[in-house]
C-alpha cells in the first residue's frame, strides 16, 4: 500500500490569499515607483542636454547686407567643429518673437528684421562662443550668441535636485516596501503557528521548519511579485499610449522597452529574496530561542 | 484495540541498551513574578519504570511534564535527562535530547491536513527518512494500535479515542527511550480511556519509560510509580504504594 505525500505548508486559500494580495499591491507599487523614477530621471537628463545641446544665434544686419551677411555667418557655423546642425528662422518666426513687444501691428518696409540661427551642438561639445565670436568679428558681422550657459547652469542644478530628490523618494518606497513586505510574511508565518510547533515538538530541527516555510513564503512572493510587475508593465503602457501625442521633453516620458520588463522582473525576484530570508530568519531565531526556555 | 506485540523492525521499545534516566535536583519553578509553582523538588525517574503524574487540576502537573520533556526551563535547580545536565546545554543538543522522548498532549496537536498515516510518520519524515524507509514500520504500527483501517482518514474525521492513538503512535514511532503523556484521557470516555492506560501499561511492559499525567487517580495502575503534585511541592511514591 502507497499513501500519497502530501506538503507540510501546503497551499491554503484563507491564509495564502490574503498574503497574495498584499505582496501583489507591493509589486505593483515597486514597479511603478521605479519605472516612474527611471522616466523622470531620463526626462531630466533629456531636458539639460537639450539646453546644452543648442545655441541661438542672432545676426545684427541691414537688408541691403542681410544675404551677404548670412552666406558669410553659415560659412562660418559650418566649420565650426561643435555645431552638428542648424536652422534659420523663418521671417514669420522672427515676427512671432517681436509680437510680444510690438504686438500685432505691420512692420513697415525696411524693418530691421533680426535673423536667427537656432544651432544644435554635436553631443558632449559645449560652444566656444569667444573663438566664434572673433570670427564673426573678423568677417564684420555683428552677431549676439546665446548658448543658454547662464540658463543651463542654474536649471541644470535645480535639474540635478530634482533628480536626487526623486532618487529619496524612490528610496523611501523601496523601504517602505521592504518593510510591508517583512511584515506581510510575519503575519503568514503567525497564521500558521500551530504546524511551527508541532514540527517543533516532535523534534524537527528550526532549519528544517524554516527551510519549508522559507519556500513556500518565497515562491508565494515571487508570484505575486510576477503579477504585481505584470499589472505595473500593463499600466504604464496604457499611460504611455495616453500620453504618447502630448510628449513635450518636461514631462517624464513613459514607454516600455526591453528594459523596462528586465528592470520590472527584478522586483518579484527582490521579493522572493526578501520573503525567504525573512521566514528563514524570523523561524530560526523564534525556534532557536524556543527550544529550551 | 489490539493488544498484539508492536514487532516490527527491531522492537522500538527494547530498552536493554537504553540509560533513561530523568532527574530533578531541587528544582523550583516561577512564571515571571507570581508565586513559585514549584518549591525545591527532587526526585529521579529510573530507566523502564510507570509512572503516573498525578493531583488536581491546576496544581502543575503540565509545567511539570513540560519540565521533563525540556519544553520549559526551571528558575532554579538542575534538571538532568539520560545524564546530561540541561542547564549546560546547546539548543542543538537540547533538541537531540527532545528527539529521544515521545510526547502526547492532551489536544493531541495533529496537522489537520495530513492522513493518520503522514501525521504517524511526520516525526521520522522531519529527520530526513525516506518514506521507503519508514512506511512499513508506521504500517505495522498502525495495525498494532488499532488504526489500520483509518490510514488514509484526515484528523478532522477521528473520533477522540482515534486522534488520542494517532498521536500516541505519532510519540513513539521514532522509537523514545521515554514516552510522556499530558492527560491522554482527558477528553475521552471511561471505556476508551482506560483502553488507552491499557496501551501505555503494554507500551512499559516492553520495556519504554511512561509517564503519564493523570487527575483521574482511578486510572492509576497498582505497579506505578506515582509523583503527587500538590501546592508547590511533589510526594515521589514508588511502585506499590497504592
Amino acid at each position: 500500500m502507497s499513501v500519497k505525500r502530501t506538503p507540510l505548508l501546503p497551499n491554503e486559500k484563507t491564509k495564502d490569499n490574503p498574503l497574495f494580495i498584499v505582496l501583489a499591491i507591493l509589486g505593483f507599487l515597486a514597479t511603478l515607483s521605479l519605472l516612474s523614477f527611471k522616466a523622470s530621471y531620463l526626462a531630466v537628463d533629456t531636458w539639460r542636454a537639450e539646453l546644452h545641446g543648442s545655441a541661438s544665434i542672432h545676426i545684427k544686419t541691414i537688408a541691403e547686407t542681410e544675404s551677404d551677411h548670412l552666406k558669410r555667418a553659415l560659412d562660418i557655423l559650418k566649420n565650426a567643429p561643435e555645431i552638428a546642425s542648424m536652422n534659420i528662422m523663418s521671417k514669420q518666426q522672427s515676427k512671432a518673437l517681436l509680437r510680444p513687444w510690438l504686438g500685432d501691428i505691420d512692420l513697415p518696409t525696411g524693418f530691421p528684421m533680426p535673423i536667427l540661427l537656432d544651432v544644435q551642438l554635436k553631443p558632449n561639445t559645449v560652444l566656444s562662443e569667444n573663438v566664434l565670436q572673433q570670427k564673426f568679428s573678423s568677417a564684420g558681422i555683428k552677431v549676439d550668441i546665446n548658448s543658454h550657459n547662464q540658463w543651463a547652469t542654474s536649471l541644470g542644478a535645480k535639474a540635478q535636485a530634482v533628480q536626487v530628490l526623486s532618487l529619496l523618494a524612490l528610496l523611501l518606497i523601496g523601504v517602505a516596501i521592504l518593510s510591508a513586505c517583512i511584515f506581510a510574511v510575519r503575519a503568514g508565518i503567525i497564521a500558521r503557528r500551530k504546524l511551527m510547533d508541532i514540527l517543533q515538538q516532535i523534534g524537527a530541527a528550526p532549519q528544517f521548519t524554516a527551510r519549508i516555510f522559507s519556500t513556500k513564503f518565497a515562491l508565494t512572493s515571487l508570484k505575486a511579485g510576477l503579477v504585481g510587475a505584470g499589472g505595473g508593465l500593463i499600466l504604464v503602457y496604457v499611460l504611455s499610449l495616453v500620453f504618447r501625442v502630448n510628449g513635450g521633453t518636461l514631462l517624464p516620458r513613459f514607454h516600455i522597452g526591453i528594459h523596462d520588463i528586465y528592470l520590472a522582473g527584478l522586483i518579484p525576484i527582490f521579493m522572493g529574496l526578501i520573503s525567504g530570508l525573512t521566514a528563514w530568519q524570523t523561524i530560526v531565531k523564534t525556534l532557536n530561542k524556543e527550544i529550551y526556555t | 484495540m489490539t493488544t498484539n506485540t508492536y514487532a516490527h523492525k527491531g522492537n522500538p521499545l527494547d530498552t536493554q541498551q537504553r540509560g533513561v534516566d530523568i532527574c530533578f535536583d531541587h528544582v523550583g519553578l516561577r512564571y515571571g513574578r507570581n508565586p513559585e509553582v514549584f518549591k525545591d523538588i527532587s526526585f529521579s525517574m529510573a530507566q523502564g519504570s510507570l509512572n503516573f503524574v498525578t493531583g488536581p487540576s491546576g496544581a502543575g502537573k503540565t509545567s511539570l511534564l513540560k519540565m521533563m520533556y525540556l519544553n520549559l526551563r526551571p528558575s532554579r535547580g538542575l534538571i538532568s535527562v539520560f545524564g546530561q545536565d540541561c542547564s549546560r546545554l546547546q539548543p542543538n543538543s537540547i533538541l537531540a535530547l527532545k528527539r529521544r522522548m515521545g510526547i502526547v498532549l492532551q489536544n493531541f496537536q495533529l496537522v489537520d491536513h495530513l492522513s493518520v498515516f503522514e501525521n504517524v510518520a511526520l516525526p521520522l519524515r522531519v529527520t530526513g527518512q525516506k518514506y521507503e524507509a519508514y512506511a512499513g514500520d508506521v504500517f505495522s504500527l498502525l495495525k498494532w494500535i488499532g488504526l489500520g483501517e483509518r490510514i488514509h482518514a484526515l484528523p478532522a474525521t477521528l473520533s477522540g479515542g482515534e486522534a488520542q492513538r494517532a498521536a500516541i503512535a505519532r510519540a513513539i514511532i521514532a522509537k523514545p527511550d521515554v514516552l510522556i503523556a499530558d492527560e491522554p484521557t482527558g477528553n475521552l470516555d471511561t471505556e476508551i480511556g482506560r483502553r488507552l492506560i491499557h496501551l501505555f501499561t503494554e507500551l512499559h511492559r516492553q520495556g519504554s519509560t511512561v509517564i503519564i499525567a493523570t487527575h483521574d487517580r482511578t486510572l492509576i495502575t497498582p505497579d506505578a510509580d506515582i509523583l503527587e503534585v500538590s501546592h508547590q511541592t511533589l510526594i515521589h511514591k514508588k511502585g506499590g504504594a497504592l
